[in-house]
């Protein structure tokens, strides 16, 4: 996808969050505008974000984008990343029920769609030690887990919190710290 | 030391104007390279400044955040040289912009326009882990000139200060050069000026030498030609038959003394020319001017008055009597031409000094002497009469005379009152005795002898062979050195030898002395014009009658080496 269909989207984004119940029923055919920029964020999040070293045992062993519980985006979300890689690393989407089976070297990115047996907030919690960059969207729960979508001005943005990041031992590059509506920025011993 | 200033001179005049030109030269290529480095720098820093946007805004473009990608843009407007940047997407289309001016940023990125002079353009790729995500474009403006020309103003101040002192340093140089020229030129043209000068006094000099020469000759012309009117008037009178006794005597008398003054004046060139050896007798000067007085008074005109005030037990003193009356002649002849109207010379002696010095002064009440003049009587050839009244010798030969004898000769005038000339001579112990008492001797009741007479003048020898046989001597005559030595040789019998001195061959002087190493007790008596030579033999302890001699000083001097040969 390419930044130009972002910005593109980004400009249609302020008319769609007009019709947010349209957007969210239509979502299995033609994705909204919204999911389809989430989509592409989540793509490219990994080229910010650098894992501890021992996380990747091979320089192109891929880099697993898991979407747990929910899942808002479907298909659209394994178009956005086919062919994408960062560095050699190409972006493998996988899907899981819960967070059970998400253990290290299982994911790297988690989408936490939450479910009925367990919370967004349940499954950051669960993840909080594993060196998973772990992405939370206001429109399905408040929860917060370190990167956080949240609509605004019509425009797709995200929070980040770095002291999380720091307890799973993730180090989020600052050019998207940059773009972050907010920061919460880790402590000097975390 | 002229040599190696001059080509240093001329070394500065070529290393200065090509110092400034290396100068200038150097500063134009200083700015020249300014101007290129600063364009190359210029497109370096935009080229970095493009990278550094081009970093910063790989995630807002990654995630469409054009807010934040222009934020980013807009951080370069602190930077005045930097007049638009703008970020492009990936396929071209302009994402995000800051432009100081409208048209800058093409809203497609191949639609860029072309560097030109003024804008210096920068492209940066924008990539994200490898893969190209957009392209920043930046236009930069070269350096402002008013910028540029701060930047080299300094260079082109120091090139120009120092071009100006050099060149400050050259005019200097050249003046110098030139006030240098100038002044060799004023030294020449002074040496020149000095060695004219020189020539000039140098032609005055000689100017003045032939002027009193002339009035010398002039002076001694005019006095001999009275003597020899005098002289070849009687002759010719005595050349006719049957002259009385009574005439014939008084023109003879005439010829002697015409003689006699002939001889006093150039006895006193010679004294002036210090060629004279005195012959100095204990002389009572009271005694002698009184002598004189009888030849002096005629010589004044008749409205003069000669006295004297001579003091009694006036020491005496040993001078030349003969230079002694021709000084008190040329003293009072003086005074006379002083006194046109007639007046009183009074001569005067004293003892002075407690008998030390004898003083005679003639003291006139004439027109006196200017002062400028007074200090130059006593110079040879100064004289304030006209060409042929006076040599300018008469003072000249008292001051001589006085110096020779030991003393001195003063002078005191005023003018319009009279002039007071003394002269001062040490006083003697001697008595009064020896030639001049010879002098006396009558020529007869001489001892008679045979005189070897030598001459190389056939003239004088005559002259002098008939003197002798006057006095009654017989003569052999030898006309030189050689002659003589050989008569001797030859046995002829004489009693004394008289020669002259100065001869062609051997001379007078040497023959003498020949002969007295073969004839000890031989009397010598020998005769010269030269005053030199005889003050030359001085210590050969041989008598020396001077020429021109008279008979009676002749006879005097024979008899005298006769008979100390006889009582010896």
């Amino acid at each position: 996808m390419s930044t130009s269909n972002l910005g593109h989207l980004a400009l249609h984004l302020g008319l769609l969050a007009c019709a947010p119940a349209l957007a969210m029923d239509a979502k299995a055919q033609t994705a909204p505008l919204e999911t389809q920029v989430k989509a592409a964020f989540l793509s490219k999040f990994p080229a910010y974000v650098s894992w501890p070293p021992n996380v990747f045992s091979a320089p192109d062993q891929p880099i697993r984008l898991c979407v747990i519980g929910r899942d808002p985006f479907g298909p659209l979300l394994d178009r956005t990343v086919a062919g994408q890689s960062v560095d050699m690393h190409p972006i493998l989407v996988v899907r899981l029920e819960g967070t059970g089976t998400a253990t290290a070297g299982q994911c790297h990115i988690a989408f936490l769609g939450g479910t009925s047996k367990q919370s967004t907030a349940a499954m950051q919690q669960a993840l909080l030690e594993d060196h998973i960059l772990t992405v939370t969207d206001a429109s399905l729960s408040p929860a917060h887990g370190i990167i956080h979508f949240e609509l605004k001005g019509g425009k797709v943005r995200f929070h980040i919190d770095d002291a999380m990041a720091a307890r799973s031992r993730l180090s989020i590059n600052a050019r998207l710290l940059g773009l972050a509506l907010s920061v919460r920025p880790r402590t000097r011993t975390s | 030391m002229r040599q190696p200033l001059s080509s240093l001179n001329r070394a500065l005049s070529v290393i200065i104007p090509t110092t400034v030109a290396l100068l200038l030269i150097a500063g134009l290529w200083i700015i020249y390279q300014g101007v290129q480095n600063a364009k190359v720098d210029q497109q370096q820093i935009n080229k970095v400044q493009a990278e550094i946007l081009a970093e910063s805004v790989v995630a807002p473009l990654d995630f469409g955040d054009r807010a934040t990608a222009a934020e980013a843009a807009n951080a370069l407007r602190v930077n005045p040289r930097i007049l638009a940047a703008g970020v492009y997407d990936a396929k071209g289309d302009l994402f995000a912009s800051y432009a100081r001016l409208g048209d800058l940023l093409p809203p497609q990125l191949r639609q860029r326009r072309a560097d030109n002079q003024s804008l210096i353009a920068a492209i940066a790729p924008v990539t994200r882990s490898g893969t190209r995500i957009g392209t920043v474009y930046l236009v930069g403006s070269v350096d402002p000139i008013s910028n540029r020309l701060r930047r080299y103003a300094i260079i082109a101040v120091l090139v120009v200060m120092t071009s100006l002192v050099l060149i400050l340093l050259d005019q200097g140089q050249r003046a110098m050069r030139k006030a240098n020229a100038a002044l060799a030129a004023t030294n020449r043209e002074l040496q020149i000026q000095m060695e004219e000068r020189g020539r000039a006094e140098e032609q005055l000099r000689e100017a003045q030498r032939m002027q009193a020469l002339g009035q010398l000759t002039g002076g001694i012309a005019h006095d001999f030609n009275n003597l020899l009117a005098v002289i070849q008037g009687a002759a010719d009178i005595l050349q006719r038959p049957g002259l009385s006794e009574e005439k014939r005597l008084r023109f003879t008398s005439a010829i002697i003394t015409a003689s006699e003054r002939a001889a006093l004046l150039t006895g006193q060139l010679l004294a002036f020319a210090r060629r004279q050896a005195l012959r100095p007798e204990v002389v009572d000067l009271n005694a002698n001017i009184l002598k004189m007085m009888v030849m002096l008074q005629p010589s004044l005109n008749p409205n003069i008055i000669l006295n004297t005030q001579l003091e009694e037990g006036l020491r005496l003193v040993e001078v030349d009597p003969g230079q002694f009356e021709a000084a008190l002649l040329n003293i009072v002849v003086n005074a006379r031409d002083a006194m046109p109207d007639g007046g009183t010379v009074t001569i005067r002696t004293r003892n002075l000094a407690n008998g030390e010095t004898v003083a005679v002064s003639i003291e006139d009440d004439g027109c006196g002497i200017d002062p400028d003049k007074l200090k130059h009587v006593f110079e040879p050839f100064f004289t304030t009469k006209a060409v042929g009244k006076g040599t300018g010798l008469g003072l000249s030969q008292v001051y001589g005379f006085a110096a020779q004898s030991g003393g001195e000769a003063q002078i005191e005038s005023m003018v319009g009152k009279g002039t007071t000339l003394t002269i001062m001579l040490p006083a003697t112990a001697k008595t009064r005795l020896g030639p001049s008492q010879a002098e006396k001797n009558p020529p007869s009741g001489a001892p008679a002898g045979r005189v070897l007479l030598v001459e190389d003048n056939e003239e004088v020898g005559n002259l002098a062979e008939a003197l002798l046989r006057e006095l009654g001597h017989s003569v052999v005559r030898a006309r030189n050195g050689a002659e003589a030595l050989r008569l001797a040789d030859q046995g002829a019998a004489f009693d004394i030898l008289f020669t002259d001195m100065v001869m062609p061959g051997i001379t007078g002087l040497e023959l003498a002395q020949k002969l007295k190493q073969r004839h000890p007790r031989l009397p010598i008596v020998l005769t010269t014009g030269y005053s030199e030579r005889m003050i030359a033999t001085g210590g050969q302890s041989f008598p020396v009658l001077p020429k021109p001699f008279r008979l009676e000083t002749l006879a005097s001097t024979l008899n005298q080496a006769l008979a100390e040969q006889r009582a010896a």
